[in-house]
């Protein structure tokens, strides 16, 4: 069976001398080490439109901003799908609004970095560093992995994204990035043998020189991710939610997961959003919703934060989409999620209440819904290292551990 | 990746042999705090070790070469007048297109009716579609001058200097100037003065854009209903806290803003205004007094900017944040103190005369000493092209191996953080960096490095008894350990055929720990 060798291997922080390894491979029986909490950040990259994602539908305004791309009314053909009277989720998303009623999901409206900045590259980074000052160069998953007691696990940080994302650079905990697990592969070309790629096993095989550490430990990956126990559910997850069922499988090995990272691409909808926004949202919805279903008893140690960089003009613009704006939303879908809640408070859609006369204003500071992950899911204490110089405000939206 | 507009390149023209027996040396001018002793005495393996430092490592036969032509000479030529490398210029011709100026650019991505409209829009498709090919021209071809040209000194300090500068090559009309900015403001000042680096960089569109100057101007009373524009400190704060002063060189918040107040009004000019070049607005400049780091700006439009730039440029600072900057990336990643002092007095004493600082780095006495060896990282970019260099490969005429790059976790001119990519080793040795070093190995050696032409045939002609040592000669040298040489003769003995031989040597020495190591 898999079970011993895959947990010897998992937690054998490569370094270390085989009977350091005996009494860990002995975990592998009923007493398993106590499940960490996981958290898996979705970035949704480009702007999401969050006014069509969960929809103010009571608010007058919004109909009369959105003549062409608003969401008909709850009850209409293809209209919103109300959640508390006030908002709704947007048709395709009905998937979740079953996690909504649950209480399994949680939504924050009006939320956003204090900073102005409608540039997609500035935003992430601000978005990703926890931080409203290009001065602070890491990423905050990154400081609060640094926060966590210890662990052995080669897998704690995985980031399905091509490159490391900012959100997961400069901290001290190794970040295992490839866009799919399948592709954190060393392959053999030919003229090359299959079995080649191990050759390099014993380049790296012993030492204690940081780079054959380093190199040692990339392979103990590798190797963990060929031999990772193929999904044994039955769930569907849709195109582009690949990540999702990676990050399930990961969940279900007792990998050693603790921060999990996806990018999802496609949500900067200047033109045309009628048709692209619709099959994206189709996507999440029923992606996040297969992932809950995977997860299955798992569910309870993972906490999902879907967020993007800012949210979109208030009104249509002239070519069917909207221009970058400044305050969205985020989802949070979790064990321990104060579900069934639009939380925040709703600033409004006239003109007046909108930033600077044209886009959702920001009442809830995002850093406020990391430090509160970071503390209540995660357990991190000093929330002062996630949001460098912000006073965090607690919101509520977790049941604290 | 499109192929199109690129001309294939012939491998053959550039022929390893070639490399191998370069021009005559020219006379040397006279070198200036030298150490006669030393460049004497410069063994092979202190030549590697300098070519890994210096230079993106050695072609074959440069480390006799430099060891018997000694160091102080060999630097002056390299920090002298640049000879014609006419090797050089038939390899850049394919990735030419690229390196147009950002008018030429505009011309051919946006139709010879370019105008004010189709250039603000910037972030329109087909310019997006365009800019991404030409971006990745504009990376080969500085790959390409790194792999072959022979003016190693200065194409490492290119690199140094496109991080310590970085721009990011996809925020909105960036695209058009990241290629002129490498070019036409880092490349001519690389060896020179660091003030007249820094002024180069300031006035270039592709930073002020990227960092926001362009649309800086005087603060001024909110209007309801209009996007507020003001003062925009992004520049100001990289430009003091990475360009010039470092984080901890003695400023303030306050100096930040007032710094941002006097560069207000430097920006870009739009096409109506007849180019794509550095324009001054005085309508957006505040005229008001300003103090940066205790001195006094009094009303002076442009020329205040420039008298900024003279004094930061000239700050002890400033020649201490450079000096290290330069130690870290020859000596070691923690610098002894004594690199940093001396290189930080040279910079202020020769008002920033890079090559003299480097000159006082690599004669002074710590790049040869015994434990710096073998303690840096490659990069990533590096590895690639030590790797060609070693090997006798160049880019093949096609677009490929910018990805190659970003597979390697280092797309040139695509980091969007203003501190660029990092030096420190730390940085570049999470799991997927190694694991995806070893795959590029593997793909090298087996010939198949995406838009890498490689003849390892001609490389290692003899695939039998001179492989082995041919292979660690080119690549590794003495640092070759003997559990790697034993893992390659394993393996070695599992295979039949020259091309899987050479295939598998290529790979391992590539790939091996030690080849990490500059």
């Amino acid at each position: 069976m898999f079970t011993l060798s895959r947990r010897s291997l998992l937690f054998a922080a490569s370094g270390l001398a085989v009977s350091a390894l005996l009494p860990r491979s002995a975990w592998a029986g009923a007493e398993a080490p106590r499940r960490r909490p996981i958290l898996c950040v979705i970035f949704l990259r480009g702007g999401v439109d969050a006014l069509n994602v969960v929809v103010p539908h009571a608010d007058a305004a919004y109909r009369r901003l959105r003549p062409g791309i608003g969401v008909p009314g709850p009850g209409k053909a293809d209209g919103v799908l109300d959640l508390d009277g006030q908002f709704g989720l947007h048709p395709r998303l009905a998937p979740l609004r079953s996690l909504f009623q649950a209480k399994e999901l949680a939504v924050v409206h009006a939320v956003g970095s204090p900073h102005p900045t409608r540039s997609h590259f500035e935003a992430q980074d601000y978005a990703e560093t926890g931080s409203v000052s290009s001065s602070t160069r890491d990423g905050w998953l990154a400081r609060a992995l640094d926060e966590l007691p210890k662990s052995e696990s080669l897998l704690r940080a995985v980031a399905l994204s091509s490159k490391r994302p900012l959100a997961l650079r400069g901290g001290s905990v190794d970040v295992v990035s490839a866009k799919s697990l399948e592709r954190f592969r060393l392959r053999s070309p030919k003229p090359l043998g299959p079995k080649f790629a191990h050759a390099f096993a014993d380049l790296y095989g012993a030492g204690d020189d940081p780079v054959v550490r380093a190199g040692r430990n990339a392979l103990a990956v590798e190797r963990l991710l060929r031999e990772l126990p193929p999904t044994s559910s039955h769930v569907k997850y849709p195109d582009g939610a690949r990540p999702l069922a990676d990050i399930a499988r990961l969940v279900h090995a007792d990998a050693g997961l603790e921060v999990a990272f996806a990018d999802v691409g496609g949500w900067d909808t200047h033109q045309g959003q009628g048709g692209r926004l619709p099959r994206l949202l189709d996507g999440l919805g029923k992606g996040l919703a297969a992932f809950r279903q995977d997860l299955g008893d798992r569910f309870e140690d993972v906490l999902v934060v879907v967020m993007s960089e800012f949210g979109r003009t208030a009104a249509e613009n002239g070519t069917g989409g909207t221009d970058h704006g400044h305050g969205g939303a985020m989802l949070l879908l979790g064990g321990r999620v104060v579900g069934g809640q639009v939380h925040g408070k709703w600033p409004g859609l006239e003109r007046e209440q909108l930033h600077e006369g044209r886009d959702l204003a920001v009442t809830t500071d995002y850093r406020d819904v990391i430090a509160e992950v970071s503390r209540s899911h995660l357990g991190v204490t000093m929330l002062d290292r996630v949001v460098p110089g912000h006073t965090v405000k607690p919101l509520g939206i977790l049941r604290a551990s | 990746m499109r192929q199109r507009t690129w001309v294939p390149l012939l491998a053959s023209t550039l022929a390893l042999a070639s490399c191998a027996t370069r021009g005559p040396t020219p006379p040397a001018p006279a070198s200036t705090g030298s150490a006669p002793a030393k460049s004497a005495t410069l063994s092979v393996p202190d030549a590697r070790h300098v070519l890994g430092r210096l230079a993106f490592g050695p072609r074959p036969g440069d480390a006799e070469r430099l060891s018997a032509e000694g160091l102080a000479p060999w630097l002056d030529r390299q920090l002298g007048k640049a000879p014609p490398d006419p090797e050089l210029e038939r390899a850049l011709e394919p990735y030419r297109p690229a390196l147009a100026t950002p008018e030429d650019l505009a011309e051919r991505f946006l139709g010879e009716d370019w105008d004010e409209d189709t250039v603000a829009r910037g972030i329109d498709r087909t310019l997006r579609q365009r800019a991404k090919s030409q971006l990745a021209g504009v990376a080969v071809a500085e790959i390409t001058r790194h792999i072959v040209s022979q003016r190693q000194v200065e194409e490492v300090m290119v690199d140094l200097w496109t991080n310590h500068f970085n721009v990011f090559g996809q925020k909105g009309l960036v695209r058009l100037f990241a290629g002129d900015f490498v070019e036409r403001a880092i490349r001519p000042h690389a060896l020179g003065r660091f003030e007249d680096l820094l002024l180069a960089t300031a006035r270039h569109p592709a930073m002020l854009l990227y960092l926001d100057n362009a649309r800086s101007r005087k603060e001024s009373a909110p209007v309801e209903g209009k996007k507020r524009r003001g003062l925009n400190e992004n520049y100001a704060r990289e430009l003091l806290e990475l360009h010039t002063l470092g984080v901890d060189g003695g400023y303030e918040q306050s100096d930040v803003r007032e710094a941002a107040r006097v560069l207000t009004g430097w920006s870009v000019e739009r096409p109506r205004e007849g180019g794509l070049g550095f324009r001054f607005r005085p309508g957006a400049h505040d005229s008001g007094e300003k103090h940066v780091l205790g001195e006094r700006f009094a009303d002076d439009g442009e020329a205040e900017g420039k008298k900024l730039i003279t004094l930061l440029a000239r700050h002890p600072s400033t020649a201490r944040h450079v000096a290290k900057k330069l130690c870290v990336r020859f000596v070691a990643d923690e610098p002894p103190a004594t690199c940093i002092e001396q290189a930080a007095r040279t910079f202020r004493e020769s008002d920033g005369d890079i090559a003299r600082v480097i000159r006082s780095i690599v004669l002074g006495p710590t790049l040869l000493s015994a434990d710096v060896r073998d303690k840096k990282l490659k990069s990533p970019l590096e590895l690639v092209v030590s790797s060609a260099r070693a090997l006798g490969a160049t880019p093949d005429g096609s677009l490929a191996l910018a990805r190659v790059l970003g597979r390697l976790g280092e797309p040139l001119l695509l980091e969007s953080v203003p501190t660029g990519y990092p030096e420190e080793q730390a940085e570049w040795t999470s799991s997927s960096g190694m694991l995806s070093r070893m795959g590029f190995a593997t793909e090298l050696g087996a010939g198949r490095v995406p838009g890498l032409s490689l003849d390892l045939a001609r490389a290692l002609p003899d695939a039998r008894e001179k492989l082995v040592p041919r292979a660690q000669a080119l690549l590794l040298g003495e640092r070759a350990r003997p559990e790697t040489l034993e893992v390659v003769r394993r393996e070695l003995s599992r295979v039949e055929g020259d091309d899987e031989r050479r295939a598998v040597v290529v790979a391992l020495l590539v790939g091996s720990p030690e080849f990490q190591r500059q």
